[in-house]
């Protein structure tokens, strides 16, 4: 079986659409590659601000502490109250209020003494006996470490009686100029300042941050209750065992990333945790987009590439639609004008071709008639000076004969013959003329053939001013006396009738003579020169004029049969003449 | 030619696959809704349970709704919720039960909607329910009396409860008789009830001290309790001689701790509570195993230890 051949617009359409989504997959990858990298490298430096900023702003308590102890011990009334032992503490009091009232997010101010005295910012504030502070490590660490300055990790102060605040404290040592320590400067920063600080801080919906102290501990985490209970655990170990560098873990909830950076100035890490999950959503919303943008130029560039084949492949069915149509036999019909000008330069050419084509026809057919017409003057050429000459033949032995009667009837009926072929050029005649004519010629045959031959016409009136080509009846007679009646031995009669049926006219010849083999009458148009001689000529000439007048449905009919005769019914297209004979006699 | 063809008709439709993958992302998260007994503001304990809901709800991605009654004993008020809550269809409810029998029926109802019922702190007896998170009150009961038999080696001792009726009181004073009980050389002289009255607790400390002047030592089941038996002992300059456990993390019970009045108070921990109760419930949702009680387990804090990184956490809430 032939495989289909593909069409045009097909081929276009896949290659285009090919074209357009390998392009599109290539760009999209690549931008979405590039895009997700950044989106990664983008949350890790989101996050890493986040928590310089973090850090700055707690080293920003640090520089505050150490400037106020600078100032509290260079003071000289704080160095008296702390060595007097019995001092009013009234101006250390207002000193530590003013240092206090600077920064709202400081809870309490307090100087301790190593005597055990205490001096709070607020008068209002009183100590609180069980508070046991010079066991606390505030206190302790300032002590052991006098240039230092102590920051704890968060907790709660419990200096004052009856609060409970949670806070981060920084503490420093006062001494005076020889080094003597003399006592303690604490000031607590309330907790929830960092909450404050963190509260700021967008990590995503699930993301959070949370803050080492120097000790690798958790000095702030949001979840802080579900770490104490172990509910909840964070990779602290490999964070601080990291250097800074992000670190992936996976676990519950899905992969986090942890991002951290250490204060100098505090000694803590804040650590910023992430979850991959949140970063995939986005990359999904992402993809998403490639997707449908890509999509979107696949269709654009399916719709374009059918909308440029058919601008190709559309002209070009309708010209093959024309060229079926003139195969079909139909050369008038013409490409129409064309929207494109390859299509419309390939359809004028179809044009000419056409014109070239039906002009050929034409000639064709002009040159085949004109053909016909010289058979036909070339028989008319060779029938008439052999006639002649016979004719004449038998005027001559009639007058020698001594019968001068049928001399003249013979000669009379020459010259009418003559006349009637001569006549005028006209190739169209009333049957009347013709049948005076084929009468004529029949008169001189019969008296050539004396008794046997003999004619019968039988012609209703109303057919006699139809209009028949010239010379059709007189090759069938002679057709029949030669092939009929001349080669039986006792002769035979030809017989024309007319008679009209319809639209028709018909026109017979009869003759009883020899008749035809099926055989003979199916070759009887042939008209083979030779077979027959010019009568055979003569009945396909008057048979292919007959068809050019009339058309084709219009001819001969033959009906033969051997020993009992032939019948020629000449079938013409009912046409009424009269005057028409003069009116058409051109030369 | 041919393959281009089916190329072409190919790589559309991997891009068109892709499409819902793409797509996928946008998964609605699962609704929680957290019935309370009561909303008010000051219910510390609550409001910590509610933080620690919350804090998980945010970290495993679901979507909370904290509704409730306006006080612990308006049942009706929030049998009334639970109607409401029903009727928003969440994904799971979990619900503190303000009484014991009186939510079965809404909550049986719940369950025939297709809305499972985790129950926090407070059970229902019908079986509907399909996990139970709490404190276990016998638990901190054998705690209260461990602590307490560390601290006396032998005499007389009393356990004061806030309520014979209520599971809390019952299970808890139940659970210090029978760690007191093993100690052998320790007597109870007793198991009284103070209603949840300030004035009846301090009347019953006073009673008790005058009629057992031998006496080592108290178990107090909460926070009443425990501040009458204080408050008693400070008032008669008693401070530090007697041994006394208490329960919960008042602020004036912290004072007592710290000056050595009260010597151990045992602590529950809200938060943990409420963030396991929604892991509970999310488990349940996600259709996977679930214990029918998960037990939030106590701590208990002494002078020593108060001001530990850890203890002072569950001590001091945020």
């Amino acid at each position: 079986m032939r495989r289909r051949r593909p069409s045009i617009s097909t081929t276009m359409v896949a290659a285009f659409t090919l074209l357009v989504t390998v392009v599109t997959l290539l760009i999209s990858i690549r931008s979405y590659g590039y895009t997700r990298q950044q989106l990664q490298s983008v949350a890790s430096d989101y996050t890493g601000q986040l928590i310089a900023q973090v850090n700055s702003q707690l080293d920003m308590y640090v520089e505050y502490i150490e400037d106020l102890s600078d100032f509290i011990v260079d003071n000289a009334a704080v160095a008296a109250y702390l060595r007097s032992g019995d001092a009013e503490p009234g101006d250390v009091e207002a000193m530590l209020r003013h240092a206090a009232e600077t920064r709202s997010e400081i809870y309490a101010v307090a100087l301790a003494g190593t005597d055990g005295r205490i001096v709070f910012n607020d008068p209002t504030f009183r100590e609180n006996a069980y508070a046991r502070w010079q066991e606390s490590e505030w206190y302790r660490a300032a002590l052991a470490a006098p240039e230092m300055v102590y920051v704890s990790s968060s907790r709660v102060e419990n200096l004052v009686e009856g609060r409970y605040v949670w806070v981060i404290s920084f503490a420093k040592a006062v001494t005076d100029g020889d080094g003597t320590v003399l006592g303690v400067l604490l000031a607590d920063l309330r907790y929830d300042v960092i909450d404050k600080i963190l509260a700021g801080v967008d990590l995503g919906s699930r993301g959070y941050l949370f803050l080492l102290d120097d000790r690798g501990e958790i000095l702030w985490h949001p979840q802080q209750q579900l770490i104490n209970a172990g509910l909840k655990e964070e990779r602290v170990a490999d964070v601080l065992a990291s250097g800074g560098d992000p670190v992936t873990v996976s676990g519950t909830g899905g992969e986090r990333t942890y991002f951290s950076a250490r204060s100098a100035a505090t000694g803590w890490t804040a650590v910023g945790v992430t979850y991959t999950s949140e970063l995939l959503q986005q990359q999904d919303r992402m993809l998403q987009q490639y997707v449908v943008i890509a999509l979107s130029a696949v269709g654009i560039a399916l719709a374009l590439s059918v909308l440029i084949s058919r601008a190709i492949s559309d002209p070009l069915r309708k010209l093959a639609d024309t060229m079926a149509t003139v195969e079909s036999g139909d050369f008038t019909v013409r490409s129409g004008p064309q929207t494109y000008r390859e299509v419309e330069r390939l359809g004028d050419s179809f044009n000419h071709m056409l014109a070239t084509i039906g002009g050929l026809m034409e000639e064709q057919k002009r040159s085949e008639a004109e053909k016909r017409q010289y058979e036909w003057d070339l028989l008319q050429a060779q029938i008439k000076p052999h006639f002649l000459y016979n004719t004449l033949d038998s005027i001559i032995w009639m007058s020698h004969a001594g019968r001068n009667a049928e001399v003249v009837e013979m000669t009379q009926a020459l010259a009418r013959l003559l006349r009637t072929s001569i006549g005028s050029g006209s190739e169209i005649v009333t049957l009347r003329r013709e049948l005076e004519h084929v009468e004529s010629y029949l008169t001189i045959q019969k008296m050539r053939y004396r008794d046997t031959l003999r004619f019968e016409l039988d012609i209703e009136p109303d057919t006699l001013d139809c209009l028949v080509p010239k010379l059709v009846l007189q090759p069938l007679v002679e057709n029949a006396i030669y092939h009929g009646i001349k080669v039986k031995e006792h002769g035979g009669t030809v017989r024309i009738t007319s008679m009209l049926d319809e639209e028709a006219l018909l026109i017979t010849v009869e003759d009883d003579g020899a008749g035809m083999t099926a055989a003979q009458l199916a070759h009887i148009l042939d008209g083979k020169p030779g077979d027959g001689g010019s009568s055979r000529i003569g009945v396909r000439n008057v048979h292919e004029r007959l068809r050019m007048y009339f058309g084709g449905d219009c001819g001969l009919r033959f009906f033969s049969e051997p020993e009992k005769g032939t019948t020629v019914m000449l079938v013409l297209h009912r046409r009424r003449g009269g005057e028409e004979d003069d009116h058409e006699s051109h030369p | 030619m041919r393959a281009i063809r089916s190329l072409a008709l190919l790589l559309p439709a991997l891009l068109l696959l892709l499409l819902p993958a793409g797509c996928s992302g946008g998964k609605a998260p699962p609704e929680i809704t957290l019935v309370l007994k009561t909303t008010v503001e000051t219910a510390e304990f609550w409001q910590e349970a509610v933080d620690g809901a919350r804090s998980a709800a945010q970290e495993l991605g679901v979507e909370l709704t904290v509704t409730g009654a306006s006080s612990e004993t308006a049942i009706d008020e929030q049998i009334a919720v639970m109607e409401d809550v029903i009727a928003t269809l969440p994904d799971v409810i979990i619900l503190v039960a303000s009484d014991y029998t009186r939510l079965n029926d809404v909550t049986n109802e719940a369950v025939a909607a297709g809305i499972p019922v985790v129950t926090m702190d407070s059970d229902v007896s019908t079986d509907a329910r399909t996990a139970f998170v709490a404190s276990d009150n016998y638990a901190i009961g054998l705690t209260l009396g461990q602590e307490l038999g560390r601290l006396v080696d032998a005499g007389q001792v009393a356990v004061l409860t806030h309520s014979s009726v209520s599971s809390s009181g019952v299970n808890r004073a139940q659970g210090a008789m029978d760690a007191l009980a093993d100690s052998g050389a320790i007597e109870v002289t007793g198991v009284y009830d103070c209603g949840n009255d300030p004035e009846k607790a301090r009347e019953i400390a006073l009673e008790l001290l005058e009629q057992y002047p031998e006496l080592a030592g108290f178990v107090c089941t909460n926070e009443v309790c425990n501040l009458g038996v204080a408050g008693v002992l400070t008032e008669l300059g008693l401070g530090g001689e007697l041994a006394v456990v208490g329960c919960d993390n008042a602020q004036q019970q912290i004072q007592y701790l710290e000056q050595g009045v009260i010597q151990v108070t045992v602590i529950q921990r809200p938060f943990n509570m409420g963030y396991q109760a929604v892991e509970q419930a999310l488990r349940v949702h996600q259709e996977l195993p679930v214990s029918s009680f998960t037990e939030v387990p106590c701590v208990a804090i002494t002078q020593d230890n108060m001001y530990n990184s850890e203890n002072q956490k569950l001590l001091f809430p945020f």
